[in-house]
């Protein structure tokens, strides 16, 4: 059985101008020490359904439908309290903003000891060994000269080990990582990757990796989850969603991408934009950019249907897989 | 071929003050001595991470900061000597877009009079003002009829078109553009990288390409100028840097940046760089690099090395490669 199992999850944030539904019915699985990918570009709704499963959607956003079942519990259920008591504990995150993240006015040692104290009930003097170990673990050195000094005398890179630090201090099932190294240099991004992915192995925990960089996620993850406008549109292995992508839109997203280490003549754009949420399309909300988009497309809403690589929600699946190809490769 | 804008030894200090009475405390060295030239037609994607002074060399370059030393010279007349009423026509040959188009584009004014500001300013077209805008408006891939409309009214990729059509308002010859798609979606990204493209091949436009993003750098660039606390340390043309880089600086870089393409991720092997940043305002007297670089010997925290040519164009400033 898998660890998350998220059912037709529906987020809406009700403004004045109206509902935007910024998830509208996500369901995918993260199993135990999987390494899951959700990519999109931004508005897609990763972060919101990342925000839903911790249970921290900011009003006027709400959980409107579906369930997430996590560890054989459903967390849309669980009352404050309870939610209080997984947060942080079996279940954490990173945020994108380490700088805003941290409490400012908190020391490292209270900091990261805060969670012990309260889920692991530790006394002082286990919580403070703990965090030697922590410290240690993700890197940063002289680990007891730091335990009392504060997050502003860190550097970017090094906040960010303390976020992960903190994430980590339970020993957590799972590890939501929201775009960890979107606001980092690149030689501290590789150095946060690195760690990232000897964490995996070494404390198998699993890891849902929220991002939009694709070259991110070919190195970190097994799985990748591809969202457009609030919706799955496909699923599959790293390989097959990177060798093999059946969805229309995350052919553009690779297209898209200039590579370092190969030169291209012209980069091959979506056309056009992304759709309002507040009045979403009736069809596929992909179809007004899509270059293969027909008659059905704009009337009815694509069904989620196996692939043998994964699964993917596109019309173009009932012209058979020659046809996908032939279509994928038209722009090729 | 004769360079178009020829920088020579750029220096932009800021001072750190300190107290009540303002007392200058130190100097922040934020671009310490650069030197490149740039070539008609050509982009030179002007790359390195946070804080290490690309962003104020290209702002620099067209004085919205006061030079601290050095010249710049735009087809042989040096800039940095003119007054502020002889730099106006010199401003309508270099011209800038920058990082953020929510922030850079008045959100009180319609887009048609955004650019038609610029037209005013620098005297030109006076007949045919709205015909020009619609032009300019239409060359960046939007329609004349948007020029009604407010900055609010449009998405980010569109705002970043209206920073360009305003920067190709007054004609000019050089465009600095400063991080121009770091604040977009990757799809989006890849509509306005091919737009720049397309105005450079149509207009025969100079880019200085500043970015810390290098597979777009690769992508447009065709010489690449590295950059590391205030100071180049190795330049080359595009492919060169991405197949051959000399400094260790560089190939940190090049190895740190994920490919999206888990087959080459899995075979890669990383050049983890260790050790701190080096201040800016208390710069070690050797190799700005050195406290970081895997590679480092005894006379790098001694000596600062010089930019040397290795031929082909490619020049870095490293004692090792020497």
């Amino acid at each position: 059985m898998a660890l998350l199992d998220i059912r037709n999850l529906r987020t809406s944030f009700f403004t004045h101008l109206g509902e935007v539904k910024a998830v509208d019915g996500v369901s995918f699985q993260v199993g135990e020490g999987e390494a899951v990918a959700l990519v999109g570009e931004s508005g897609c709704g990763k972060s919101v359904t990342a925000l839903s499963i911790m249970g921290l959607v900011p009003p006027p956003g709400k959980i409107i439908g579906g369930e997430i079942i996590f560890a054989g519990e459903d967390l849309t259920k669980l009352s404050g309290q309870k939610m209080r008591h997984l947060r942080g504990n079996v279940l954490s995150m990173i945020f994108q903003d380490p700088m805003t993240s941290l409490n400012p006015v908190l020391n490292v040692e209270t900091q990261l000891g805060e969670g012990l104290r309260i889920h692991k009930g530790m006394d002082a003097k286990a919580a403070r060994a703990r965090v030697i170990e922590l410290l240690n673990l993700v890197g940063i050195p002289e680990a007891k000269r730091r335990l009392h000094q504060y997050p502003h005398e860190f550097s970017g890179g090094m906040r960010q080990r303390l976020m992960i630090a903190m994430a980590l201090a339970c020993s957590p099932k799972m590890l939501i990582a929201d775009e960890p190294t979107t606001a980092l240099d690149v030689t501290i991004q590789a150095q946060i990757i690195e760690l990232l992915k000897e964490l995996k192995v070494r404390l198998s925990s699993s890891i849902l990796l929220i991002t939009h960089d694709m070259g991110i996620v070919a190195g970190l993850c097994q799985r990748v989850i591809v969202m457009y406008a609030g919706r799955v549109v496909e699923t599959g292995s790293v390989e097959a969603v990177f060798d093999d992508p059946q969805h229309p839109y995350t052919w553009g997203l690779l297209r898209s991408l200039p590579r370092l280490d190969a030169r291209k003549d012209r980069l091959v754009p979506i056309p056009g934009q992304p759709p309002d949420l507040l009045a979403s399309p009736q069809g596929c909300p992909f179809a007004a950019r899509c270059r293969w988009a027909m008659r059905i497309c704009v009337q009815k809403m694509p069904v989620m249907t196996s692939t043998d690589k994964g699964t993917v929600a596109c019309w173009l699946q009932e012209l058979g897989p020659q046809a996908v190809k032939r279509a994928r490769e038209e722009v090729a | 071929m004769e360079p178009v804008l020829e920088v020579r030894d750029l220096k932009k200090y800021f001072p750190i003050t300190r107290g009540v009475w303002q007392k200058t405390r130190g100097m922040l060295k934020a671009v310490d001595g650069i030197s490149f030239d740039l070539y008609r037609g050509e982009t030179l994607g002007l790359v390195g991470e946070s804080g290490c002074g690309k962003t104020t060399a290209g702002r620099t370059i067209v004085r919205l900061y006061e030079p601290t030393g050095g010249s710049v010279r735009l087809h042989g007349q040096e800039i940095f000597s003119l007054s502020e009423r002889e730099m106006l026509p010199v401003r309508s040959q270099i011209q800038m877009i920058f990082q953020d188009p929510y922030s850079s584009l008045n959100p009180r004014m319609t887009v048609g009079d955004t650019i038609t500001e610029a037209l005013e300013i620098h005297g030109l077209a006076e007949e045919r003002r709205t015909e020009r805008v619609g032009e300019l408006l239409e060359m960046v891939g939007l329609g004349q009829e948007m020029a009604g409309r407010y900055p609010h009214e449009f998405s980010g990729g569109q705002r970043q078109r209206i920073g360009v059509a305003r920067a190709l308002a007054v004609q000019p010859k050089v465009i600095i553009c400063d991080e121009p798609v770091s604040a977009l979606d990757v799809s989006i990204q890849a509509q306005v990288i091919n737009m720049l493209e397309e105005l450079q091949e149509k207009l025969g436009l100079t880019y200085l390409f500043i970015s810390h993003d290098l597979a777009v750098v690769r992508h447009i660039s065709h010489r690449v100028a590295v950059m590391y606390l205030g100071r180049l340390v190795e330049v080359a043309p595009s492919d060169q840097i991405y197949d051959n880089p000399l400094h260790p600086y560089t190939e940190a870089l090049m190895s740190a940046i994920p490919i999206p393409d888990p087959k080459v991720e899995s075979q890669r092997r990383r050049l983890i760089l260790t050790g701190d940043v080096a201040s800016p305002i208390d710069l070690p007297p050797g190799c700005r690099f050195a406290s970081r670089c895997p590679k480092v010997e005894a006379r790098c925290h001694q000596e600062e090395p010089a930019m040397v040519d290795v031929g082909g164009g490619h020049s870095v400033a490293c004692h090792l490669v020497v």
